[in-house]
């Protein structure tokens, strides 16, 4: 007669020598009793069913839609930003010809941290 | 006499013309619904396009749809508490704007949505990245060390019982460290989920701090996409 303690030690060899089956059985349930034990996790999922992915979401729009609507208004902003945060490189930035301007801001633009964009400014003054 | 009526009424269409191009201007100019008065809009980088956050600018927009209802069961969506903890900031829109444009952008931050993956596929705040709040229930699972390893925490190896003992004394500098983690160079991090009624971003960030994250490094966004979408601000749907 086997001890109390030694039961699931037993009911577990017993199991796993039915091979994979038993496994198999096991892993499910420990899967939905997880399930169940979280009653929060269960009420968020039914809740997300009922967000309209459409709808009530406002569009965000991508690079070139930005450019073409409101391209001087955005490099007029960071031009601004530039000037009030960062003086020294705004001045150097003033001086180099239009194009190269244009560049640095598509690089703010398209997400290049400030660090870079003021080693780009300087890069471009000293070599231009 | 003729000419002189001539004049004046020349001279009157001219100044009213004048008047009323110049009201249009202003008009024009005002009825930009900005994100802040100088700030019409900004940009963020959200899987690696530039996406432009700005408010919609219809003066007639309502919120409609899920986030417009305020009635949901509670529990377990009640209302939430103001703080998470006495030492994390609970911040707004504002904030979260200059985070987007600074933090962010130097990749100093991370805005963190702290919703389920179902959540955050029907649509997230630009900039975010998804790191649901069940990653974060256990300090030592392996999802939680990847997301610390994101987070910028680096893994302590072999710290001596002596030496952390000396750290907690403050002998060493122990400050932001734990046994396991060093959280000197850590980002900051924005949490935020569904908004005033969510529990999954304080959730989140009692899991962080209870892993040893510097609470005066994460910051509690409790408005959340509720409060985002009544403002009307720009949403993304994820891998669209």
């Amino acid at each position: 007669m086997p001890s109390h303690s030694a039961r699931p030690n037993m009911l577990i060899k017993q199991l796993f020598g039915r091979g994979p089956l038993a496994l198999l059985l096991m892993v499910a349930v420990s899967f939905f009793a997880t399930a169940e034990e979280d009653p929060y996790l269960s009420a968020l999922s039914k809740e997300a069913q009922k967000v309209e992915v459409e709808g009530q979401t406002t569009q965000s729009e991508s690079d070139e839609a930005a450019v073409s609507e409101d391209g001087n208004l955005d490099l007029q902003m960071f031009e601004e930003d530039l000037k009030a945060r960062y003086k020294g490189s705004y001045t150097f930035y003033q001086k180099l010809p239009r194009r190269t301007r244009e560049e640095v801001f598509v690089e703010y633009r398209d997400g290049a941290s400030i660090d870079e964009i003021r080693k780009k400014i300087m890069d471009r003054f000293l070599h231009q | 006499m003729k000419l002189q009526l001539h004049s004046f009424i020349t001279l009157s269409t001219l100044l009213l013309a004048f008047s009323v191009s110049a009201e249009e201007v202003v008009v024009g100019e005002t009825n930009v619904i900005g994100l802040t008065a100088d700030k019409p809009f900004l940009h963020v980088i959200h899987e690696g396009r530039s996406v432009k956050v700005q408010r919609v600018q219809d003066p007639d927009y309502e919120l409609k749809g899920y986030f417009a209802k305020t009635a949901r069961k509670c529990p377990p969506f009640c209302i939430q508490p103001e703080h998470v903890d006495p030492r994390v900031a609970t911040i707004g829109e504002l904030e979260v704007f200059d985070f987007m444009e600074n933090e962010l952008r130097d990749n100093k931050g991370m805005l963190i949505d702290a919703r389920t993956s179902e959540w955050y596929q029907r649509g997230t705040i630009p900039g975010s990245v998804n790191y649901p709040f069940t990653i974060f229930s256990d300090p030592n699972s392996l999802e939680m060390e990847q997301a610390l390893e994101m987070f910028g925490a680096l893994k302590r190896v072999d710290v001596g019982t002596f030496s952390r003992k000396l750290e907690e004394m403050g002998l060493m500098d122990g400050e932001m460290k734990t046994d396991k983690w060093d959280f000197t160079k850590a980002k900051k991090l924005v949490v935020w989920c569904n908004g005033p009624a969510c529990g999954q971003s304080p959730r989140a960030i009692r899991g962080l701090i209870k892993a040893g994250y510097p609470p005066e490094k994460i910051f509690y966004y409790r408005g959340g996409m509720q409060m985002w979408q009544l403002w009307g601000l720009t949403t993304v749907i994820p891998g669209e």
